[in-house]
């Protein structure tokens, strides 16, 4: 889907120093130029006037003098509303904004459930820790999903499958009231972008991430094998091609669970994950090595979902929930597993999950040590 | 030469025989006459000699061997015992004179037979206890062994009248001792004659009772208070578990256990002192005692519920085979307020002198005088005046009792005074394991206090010991026995105080300058706090910036003709990846320090982060990071979460300039981490210069630090409150800090530090 001659957009900071940040998240199919913040109201008229394919920006524009030499101070949230304003007026002029900070309670500015002005597509921290090529990837991808958003001039209940890379005999997939209802409302790309984002890619619903497929399967995340075991749901139609699907890869829950189920000659929970390999390891004709539990040590556990902190298969009998609010129906509970949560690796800085009241004695035991390892 | 008189001079041996053959002519023969010329007689035999025993040895065996009255009446609670009693009660009636006033012991055991009273009672130094060295009834470990007990009651009266009886017999027997009037120097004991006669008694009754005549002191408050103490310290270990060896063989009756009570005519003597006793039990700061298994290996054991404090020790310096089975405990008590709940110091100060001390009980019976106020039998008297040990360590810090029996250990006798214990090898083994056994508790107690506690070891806060030191030279002065002694005490009492107000001065200064360097480094911080943002954002356009330059340098044709080219990148890399690396770091320590909130913390997961973050960092300058941890979770007592990471940073950082001076062919930093009982205890170790002996007992001072010299040119000049720092945060934890010897294998040096883990009883997530 990428055109052929690159994209362009901006990275704006107030340190002339993230020139060089512009230059190594470009790419071949994305070309970041770099700029620094000026007056507010005109600069964000500038940059829409562009019609830039993205946008980044620093959280922080303190160092911003007007001509008489003033400082002007401003946030990514303030220049982000205004360009919001103006795409809703022009969208066909719409992009993604992505935020590129070193703040660490960013995320919390960032979860859509803790912030009111939920206008960022998604965030790049700077830090020791990046990984170049997947934020180059990441980039583009957003930037292609606004322009396939852009391309169906709003029409996203009509064009929903062309959006969604679904057959006609996969609409049943997305045949639920929330989804129909947010395809129907959104009236510009960056809300549509909002809800596929967030609500549909960003959790764990009608699509998985790769962890969640994994545990659903058994098989460990680190193995060698789960690209062959990806290479089979592809083939069977599971990889999720739709809009922004180069932003973040993701499977079709509904069909990872069919396929499973083929090849597993019943639902996956019935089987352990040590049966679940050996299944797999003959229906697909690939050696698979089944996960262990990061709690029990085990493979004779039945897993039915990834840790939200390690990303290891776990299960509600090893885990506990984390409070969700606002997320509607169709997300699964983030869940966190008894070694994390031992190990309080659950409350490392950028997270401020908490655990639901629910599970909160569990919690407890788990935490204080009382529940031991080789139990439930 | 001749020891005799002309009186004394024998009567030739055919008069002798004569006057026998006369006495036992008459019809009426008196038993003493036929007895004494029968035994003149055979004292005129040619070819042998043999020994007899004057009457007044009764009083050497009474008077002379047990010195005080307190020990005589324990004594014959003894007996008691031995016999089986359940209840023994010792009444002392008062009258206007010693004379008129009396004691009456009265026991509830088994009583005596007119047989027993004959062959038994009435024979000296009897060996029946020790041939039968157990009870007949409860099988009980007999506490005397001698067969001389009995005297004490000589030493208490002049007149002694002995009622006894057996259950089931209607018949019992009554003697009447007058030690004085009969027991004349001169005359041979065997002729002296006590009058028994037999009683009627209720079948169902049985036991002794001695009624104790004309006594030979008086009784006032303080004698009454002695003997009183005296009889209820004999028996306090005993109220908890039965006497001796506590394995019953089949057959007997369980031992219902014993009593001794004193009845004071005078009932005005109040239970207050052993009330306050009990009182004063509960404001120990720690409980330490120590057992000898069947090995001879001596285990200590340490519970300090205020101090939270619970360990155990094997002594490996030295074993015990010959005390096998011996057992001590002792209340452990520190004169400060803080440690003095509910008790003020100098009250408590006012009961330790008075019953403080560490008291000897064989078969369960105490052996005086171990214990006493003026013993020093454990030598800690001597150790606190030479300054041997610096923590409280006197005998009026301690409340014990050492447990031996006359069966596991037959080499540690009595003396015949019923005062003390022949001092042979055995006897020096059960001091040296006493003395290891308080010695380890309290250098425990002392570095959970975070305190200097050898000598050898610099600093002292002078606040640790002068209430102490005041309190003994207060004692020495009440008891001197002249002026001149009293005026040394009141000089030295000056000395010590003086002494105190310059450590003081000098505790203040150091104190005002270790403040105002933490100033220094709370601003440091600050500002590192304040920029951290501006420091990651700035690492991280650097990091940007030399990937960019990298990686386009790298797409340049001409790279390939210049070889020498690529170390070098690798190396801009990899000095830009470090100081990300450590810019993280820093961001990430700043973000934690953000928050005031004490909060349990894991240290498995701290450690896993610190390994994370830190690891390639230390890989970068060739030192290989590995951690060792127990069962997670390893969870602490709430905590500001940077202060441990300030811990393990202060440790490692240390342990990295460490090794860069000792320069391994592999630098190695080892980070141990388990849960000791209450304890989270964190080693980190490295295989760099190790730590001088010298200077060993100085790295937790403010302000010493050994960087900064001509060789550590790659090191800048430390402040020197690193290990402090470290210190002062286990301190505030409950813990402690020191460098373990010898370090692990493979390692130079290993320091330790502890803190208090999560308590559910005590602390909330």
């Amino acid at each position: 889907m990428n055109a052929a001659a690159p994209l362009l957009g901006f990275l704006i900071d107030d340190d002339d120093s993230a020139a060089a940040s512009a230059a190594l998240f470009s790419s071949s199919a994305l070309q970041l130029s770099f700029r620094l913040p000026a007056d507010l109201e005109e600069f964000a008229q500038q940059l829409f006037n562009q019609q830039p394919a993205i946008l980044v920006m620093d959280y922080r524009l303190d160092q911003v003098a007007d001509e008489q030499g003033q400082t002007r101070r401003y946030k990514a949230s303030a220049l982000t509303q205004q360009l919001r304003d103006l795409a809703t007026e022009h969208p066909m002029h719409d992009c993604p904004i992505v935020l590129h900070s070193a703040e660490d309670k960013l995320r919390d500015f960032y979860r859509p459930d803790q912030t009111a002005h939920d206008l960022f597509d998604d965030i790049i921290t700077k830090d020791g820790q990046k990984n170049i090529e997947e934020i180059r990837r990441r980039l583009v991808g957003l930037a292609q999903g606004y322009i396939d958003l852009i391309a169906v001039d709003r029409q996203y209940e009509a064009r929903q499958l062309d959006l969604l890379g679904l057959t006609a005999s996969q609409h049943s997939f997305v045949d639920h009231q929330d989804v129909q209802s947010q395809l129907r409302a959104a009236q510009v790309p960056h809300v549509m972008a909002q809800f596929l984002l967030k609500k549909l890619i960003g959790r764990n619903a009608l699509l998985l991430d790769e962890p969640n497929v994994l545990a659903r399967a058994g098989i460990r995340s680190d193995s060698p094998a789960r690209a062959r075991l990806c290479d089979a749901l592809r083939t069977g139609g599971a990889e999720y091609t739709g809009v922004f699907a180069s932003f973040r890869p993701r499977w079709w829950r509904t069909a990872v669970d069919d396929l499973l189920e083929t090849w597993l000659g019943g639902t996956a929970s019935r089987f352990t994950a040590e049966q679940r390999a050996i299944k797999l390891s003959e229906a697909l004709n690939h050696p698979f090595e089944a996960a262990h539990s990061t709690w029990s040590g085990s493979a004779q556990e039945r897993f039915t979902h990834a840790c939200a902190v390690c990303a290891h298969p776990t299960h509600v009998a090893h885990s506990v929930a984390v409070l969700d609010v606002g997320n509607g129906v169709l997300a699964e509970r983030r869940r966190v597993c008894f070694d994390c949560l031992q190990n309080d690796r659950h409350l490392r800085r950028g997270r401020t999950w908490e655990i639901d009241a629910l599970d909160e004695r569990v919690m407890r035991d788990v935490r204080e040590g009382r529940l031991a390892r080789n139990t439930g | 030469m001749s020891f005799l008189s002309d009186s004394e001079r024998p009567t030739p041996p055919t008069d002798l025989k004569k006057a026998l053959a006369e006495a036992l002519r008459h019809e009426n023969v008196d038993h003493m006459h036929v007895l004494s010329l029968a035994g003149q007689l055979a004292d005129t035999a040619p070819d042998f000699v043999r020994f007899s025993v004057d009457a007044s040895h009764v009083e050497r065996l009474g008077f002379e061997l047990v010195g005080k009255q307190g020990t005589a009446l324990g004594e014959l609670v003894k007996n008691a015992y031995d016999a089986d009693a359940t209840v023994v009660t010792v009444k002392v009636l008062q009258a206007e004179s010693p004379a008129a006033s009396s004691i009456i012991v009265q026991d509830d055991g088994v009583g005596m037979s007119e047989e027993d009273l004959r062959r038994a009672w009435m024979r000296l130094s009897t060996p029946e206890k020790t041939r039968r060295p157990r009870s007949t009834r409860f099988n009980r470990m007999r506490a005397g062994k001698k067969g001389i007990g009995r005297f004490a009651a000589h030493r208490l009266g002049r007149i002694l009248v002995l009622t006894t009886g057996q259950q089931g017999s209607r018949v019992g027997w009554r003697v009447r001792f007058d030690w004085d009037a009969d027991f004349q120097r001169g005359a041979d004991i065997t002729q002296v004659r006590n009058r028994i006669e037999s009683i009627e008694k209720n079948p169902q009754e049985e036991g002794t009772t001695l009624e104790i005549l004309d006594l030979r002191d008086t009784w006032d408050q303080k004698a009454l208070a002695e003997a009183w103490r005296s009889v209820q310290l004999l028996q306090s270990p005993l109220r908890d578990r039965p006497l001796g060896d506590v394995t019953q063989p089949e057959g007997p009756p369980a031992d219902p256990g014993f009593e001794a009570l004193l009845e004071l005519e005078r009932a005005d003597y109040p239970n207050t002192f052993f009330d306050l006793e009990s009182e004063f039990v509960k404001s120990a700061a720690a409980q330490i005692s120590g057992e000898v298994d069947a090995d001879g290996r001596a285990r200590f054991t340490l519970h300090s519920v205020k101090l939270n404090l619970h360990e155990e020790h094997t002594h490996e310096e030295a074993q015990f085979p010959e005390l096998a089975g011996a057992r001590m405990e002792a209340d452990y008590f520190i004169f400060s307020s803080d440690l003095m709940s509910g008790m003020k110091v100098q009250a408590g100060l006012d009961i330790a002198h008075a019953i403080g001390g560490i008291r000897l009980y064989r078969n369960g019976f105490r052996v005086p005088p171990y214990g006493d106020p003026n013993d020093d039998w454990l030598r800690l008297a001597r150790d606190s005046a030479r300054r041997n040990i610096l923590v409280p360590a006197n005998n009026s810090n301690f409340l014990g009792r050492v447990y031996i029996t006359s069966e596991a250990h037959g080499r540690l006798e009595e003396t015949a005074s019923r005062e003390g214990l022949i001092e042979n090898d055995a006897y020096q083994s059960l001091v040296t394991f006493a003395r290891a056994c308080l010695r380890w508790g309290v250098l425990r107690v002392g570095w959970a206090r975070d305190r200097k506690t050898r000598a050898s070891e610099p600093r002292k806060r002078p606040t640790d010991s002068v209430a102490e030191r005041v309190g003994s030279l207060l004692s020495r002065l009440s008891d001197a026995a002249s002026e001149r002694d009293a005026e040394a005490a009141r000089r030295e009492i000056i000395g010590a105080v003086s002494a105190f107000e310059d450590a003081s001065r000098r505790e203040r200064e150091e104190s005002i300058k270790y403040e105002a360097m933490l100033r220094v480094l709370a601003s440091l911080g600050l500002s590192i706090s304040v920029f951290a943002h501006e420091v990651r954002a700035a690492s991280s356009f650097a990091d940007d910036s030399t990937r960019l330059f990298l990686e386009q340098i790298r797409t340049l044709q001409w790279l390939e003709q210049s070889p020498d080219l690529e170390p070098l990148l690798q190396q801009i890399d990899s000095g830009v990846r470090r100081v990300i690396v450590l810019g993280d770091y820093l961001g990430g320590l700043t973000s934690y320090a953000g928050s005031r909130k004490l909060a349990p913390v894991s240290t498995t997961g701290v450690l896993e982060e610190f390994h994370e973050r830190l690891g390639p960092y230390l890989e970068g300058v060739g030192v290989r990071l590995e951690l060792q941890v127990g069962p997670p979770p390893l969870r602490t007592c709430p905590i500001h979460r940077s202060e441990l990471d300030s811990v393990l940073f202060n440790l490692t950082t240390n342990a990295l300039k460490a090794i860069k001076r000792g320069q391994p062919v592999q630098g190695e930093i080892r980070i141990l981490a388990g849960q000791e009982r209450n304890f989270i205890v964190l080693t980190v170790c490295d295989n760099g210069t190790g730590i001088d002996a010298s200077i060993r007992n100085r790295i937790f001072d403010a302000f010493f630090t050994t960087t900064g010299g001509e060789e550590d040119e790659d090191t800048p000049g430390g402040a020197g409150l690193g290990l402090k720092i470290v210190a002062d945060i286990a301190a505030n934890y409950g813990g402690s800090v020191r460098v373990i010897e010898p370090p692990p294998d493979g390692m130079k040096t290993a320091i330790e530090f502890r803190l208090l883990a999560f308590d559910s009883e005590r602390h909330t997530l």
